[in-house]
C-alpha cells in the first residue's frame, strides 16, 4: 500500500531553499554543510516527521556533534495556520560522516493513509576547508629581557598566534568564521593565572563571551588571520598561553560548513622567563 | 650652658659620621667594594641560578659605558656582551682616583634560553673622607728626671729613668674596623723604650697589640691613646719624640687613609711631635 502510494503521488517536491555553492549542492552536501530542505505538504494539520537513512538503517539526529553518537542535527518547521503548508528541515550533515548515498525521507501522515517522499543526498567528506592554528613563535622572552628591571616584577608580553583557512580553490564562499580560547598559565602550577591584557586582530581589539573570542564574516580572500595577545605576568616565571580554535565554519549564506581535515586547531606558546636575579647588593 | 653647648656638638658628630662613612652604594675613591646578585651573603650562590651566565658593565650618569681604569678596576674578568662569564654572581670593584659623582653598575644574567634579566644599582663615589689624625696630648715639658736626686759624676741610666708621652691617635670617615702603621722615633740618642696602645671600651682602657707592624682597631672605635716612652739622657739638648702615622687602611674596605691616597700622597696620614726637656746636668757638689 506504502509502495503504491509513494509510486501514485509520486512527484518530487524536495526544494533547496538554500544559496547555492559551487561545489557542493542541497543534495551533493559536505560533510559539516548546512542547508535547508522544504516539502510542500497537503494539509497542515497532518504529522510529519523527517529521517535519514543510510542502506536502511535510521542515522541519529542530535543537538550537537561533542556527542559522538550524533550523526545529523536537524530543526523543524512547519507553515502555521493561514500559511501554505509546507515542512521545511534545517540539516547540519555530521563532519565525520562517512561519504556515500543517504536518503533523506520525509512522511506525511493524514488520517489513517501516509505518503513517503525520498531524495537521494551524496555526501562528500570535507577535505577542503581546513583551519590551522599555530603560534608566531614557540617561544619568546618576557618582554623585559635586557631590560634593567627587579625581581618579580610584572611585565606585558605580546604574543601571536595565527589561523589559516585553506579550502578548494573550486568552492566559494562568502566569508568564514571561527572562534578560540585563550588559556595562559604560569609553568609554575601553583600560582594564579596571569591575566589577558588585550586580544587584537587587525588592530581591532576583542572580547571573550563565554570564555570565548569569535573572528567573523573574514572574507574569502583572506586566508590568514594573526591573533596578537599581551600577556601580563611576572617575568621571572614561565607563562604558557595554550590557543584553542573551535566553531569554525564556512558561511555561504544562511549556509554553514564546518571545517574537516585533520585537526590541527591548538597552538601553544611559551613566554620565558627570565633569570630570577636579585637586585645588586653592595657591602 | 656648657652642657647644652656639648649636646648640641655631639649631635652634629653623629650628623657628619653618618654623612660621612661609606657603603658599597656611597664609597669613598681609593675603596674596594663587593657588589653581587643572587645570594644572600656575597659568598654562595642562591639555588635556581644552574650555570647562567653574568655580564657586568658601569655606565656614568647619561648612560654612557665606563672603562677608564683610572675610573675602576675589577678583580675578575667581566667578559663581554655576547660571552658573559659562567657564575660570575659577583665582583669587586676599586673606585680610582678619577671616579666622582653618580654611575650605574648594571648586571646582565643570561638563562640558558638566552632570557637576560638585567639588574642596576646608581654608586655615588665620594671624596675620600676616612682620616687619621694624630696629636700629642701634653705641652712639651721636663723630662721626668727633674728633681731627682742624682749620685755620682754622670747619673746612671736608673737614676734618669725614662718620660712617657701620650697621643691621641683619632679617626673619622668609617664605622669599619680600622688600621694604621706607627714609627715612632727620638732624636738626641735617647731611645724609644715603649709605646702602648689603648682605647676606651665603655669605660675600660683596653689594650691593643701591634701585629705585623700594624694596630688594628675595632669597628666602632674612633680614639686610641699611644703612649710612647723615652729614656732619659745627660745631656743639654732636648728630645724630640716623632710619632709618624706611616699608613692607615680601613679594613673592610680597604681604603687608604686620605692623604696618602690622594694624587700626590703625603709621606704620612699624620705625624705629631712632643718635646722632653732635659734636666740641668748640674755637676756633682764639689767643695774646697
Amino acid at each position: 500500500m506504502k509502495n503504491s502510494m509513494r509510486y501514485l503521488l509520486g512527484v518530487f517536491a524536495l526544494v533547496l531553499i538554500t544559496n547555492f555553492a559551487s561545489a557542493q549542492s542541497e543534495f551533493a552536501p559536505v560533510a559539516g554543510s548546512t542547508f535547508t530542505y522544504k516539502v510542500d505538504v497537503d494539509d497542515n494539520n497532518n504529522n510529519v516527521t523527517w529521517a535519514i537513512k543510510k542502506d536502511g538503517t535510521a542515522l541519529t539526529a542530535g543537538v550537537d556533534f561533542s556527542n559522538a553518537a550524533t550523526d545529523y542535527i536537524i530543526t523543524t518547521e512547519t507553515a502555521t495556520t493561514g500559511e501554505v503548508g509546507f515542512a521545511k528541515a534545517t540539516i547540519t550533515w555530521g563532519p565525520n560522516l562517512g561519504e556515500g548515498t543517504y536518503v533523506l525521507e520525509f512522511t506525511e501522515i493524514g488520517g489513517s493513509c501516509t505518503t513517503v517522499r525520498t531524495a537521494d543526498v551524496i555526501l562528500t567528506a570535507n577535505t577542503s576547508f581546513d583551519l590551522t592554528a599555530a603560534a608566531t613563535e614557540t617561544s619568546a622572552c618576557n618582554s623585559l629581557n635586557n631590560t634593567a628591571s627587579i625581581l618579580d616584577q610584572d611585565a606585558t608580553t605580546e604574543i601571536q598566534f595565527t589561523v589559516d583557512m585553506e579550502k578548494a580553490a573550486s568552492w566559494s564562499i562568502e566569508s568564514w568564521k571561527y572562534k578560540f580560547a585563550l588559556t595562559p598559565t604560569y609553568a609554575d602550577a601553583s600560582m594564579p593565572a596571569p591575566s589577558i591584557t588585550s586580544v587584537t586582530i587587525d588592530g581591532n581589539p576583542k572580547n571573550a563571551t563565554d570564555g570565548k573570542y569569535e573572528d567573523a564574516t573574514i572574507p574569502e580572500g583572506t586566508t590568514q588571520r594573526t591573533i596578537t595577545v599581551k600577556i601580563t605576568g611576572n617575568a621571572n616565571k614561565t607563562i604558557n598561553v595554550a590557543f584553542a580554535v573551535s566553531e569554525a565554519f564556512a558561511v555561504n549564506g544562511i549556509t554553514d560548513t564546518a571545517e574537516g581535515g585533520s585537526d590541527t586547531n591548538n597552538a601553544t606558546t611559551s613566554i620565558t622567563k627570565l633569570p630570577g636575579s636579585s637586585a645588586i647588593i653592595a657591602n | 650652658m656648657k652642657t647644652i653647648k656639648s649636646l648640641i656638638a655631639i649631635f652634629f658628630l653623629l650628623i657628619g659620621s653618618q654623612a660621612f662613612a661609606q657603603t658599597g652604594t656611597t664609597p669613598y675613591v681609593g675603596s674596594t667594594h663587593i657588589y653581587y646578585v643572587n645570594s644572600s651573603d656575597g659568598n654562595t650562590l642562591n639555588a635556581g641560578h644552574p650555570d647562567n651566565t653574568y655580564y657586568w658593565y658601569l655606565t656614568d650618569n647619561t648612560e654612557a659605558l665606563v672603562t677608564d681604569t683610572d675610573v675602576f678596576t675589577v678583580g675578575q674578568a667581566w667578559g663581554t656582551d655576547v660571552a658573559p662569564v659562567n657564575n660570575l654572581f659577583k665582583v669587586d670593584i676599586t673606585w680610582g682616583s678619577a671616579a666622582s659623582g653618580t654611575y650605574y653598575l648594571y648586571v646582565k644574567e643570561y638563562s640558558n634560553h638566552g632570557c637576560i634579566s638585567k639588574r642596576r644599582i646608581e654608586i655615588l663615589v665620594k671624596p675620600n673622607a676616612f682620616d687619621i689624625q694624630i696629636a700629642a696630648v701634653a705641652a712639651d715639658g721636663c723630662n721626668t728626671a727633674s728633681g731627682t736626686l742624682f749620685t755620682g759624676v754622670t747619673p746612671v741610666a736608673a737614676q734618669l729613668g725614662s718620660t712617657p708621652r701620650d697621643f691621641n691617635i683619632t679617626m673619622t670617615g668609617t664605622p669599619n674596623s680600622w688600621k694604621f702603621k706607627p714609627v715612632v722615633t727620638a732624636d738626641n740618642t735617647a731611645a724609644i723604650t715603649t709605646t702602648t696602645y689603648n682605647y676606651d671600651n665603655a669605660g675600660v682602657e683596653t689594650p691593643l697589640t701591634v701585629i705585623d707592624d700594624y694596630i688594628t682597631v675595632p669597628a666602632g672605635v674612633n680614639a686610641v691613646v699611644a703612649t710612647s716612652s723615652v729614656t732619659n739622657v745627660w745631656n743639654d739638648n732636648n728630645t724630640i719624640i716623632t710619632f709618624n702615622i706611616d699608613a692607615g687602611e680601613d679594613v673592610l674596605y680597604g681604603t687608604l687613609e686620605k692623604d696618602e691616597s690622594k694624587a700626590t700622597p703625603d709621606q704620612y696620614a699624620g705625624t705629631a711631635t712632643s718635646i722632653v726637656w732635659p734636666v740641668p746636668t748640674t755637676t756633682e757638689i764639689q767643695t774646697n
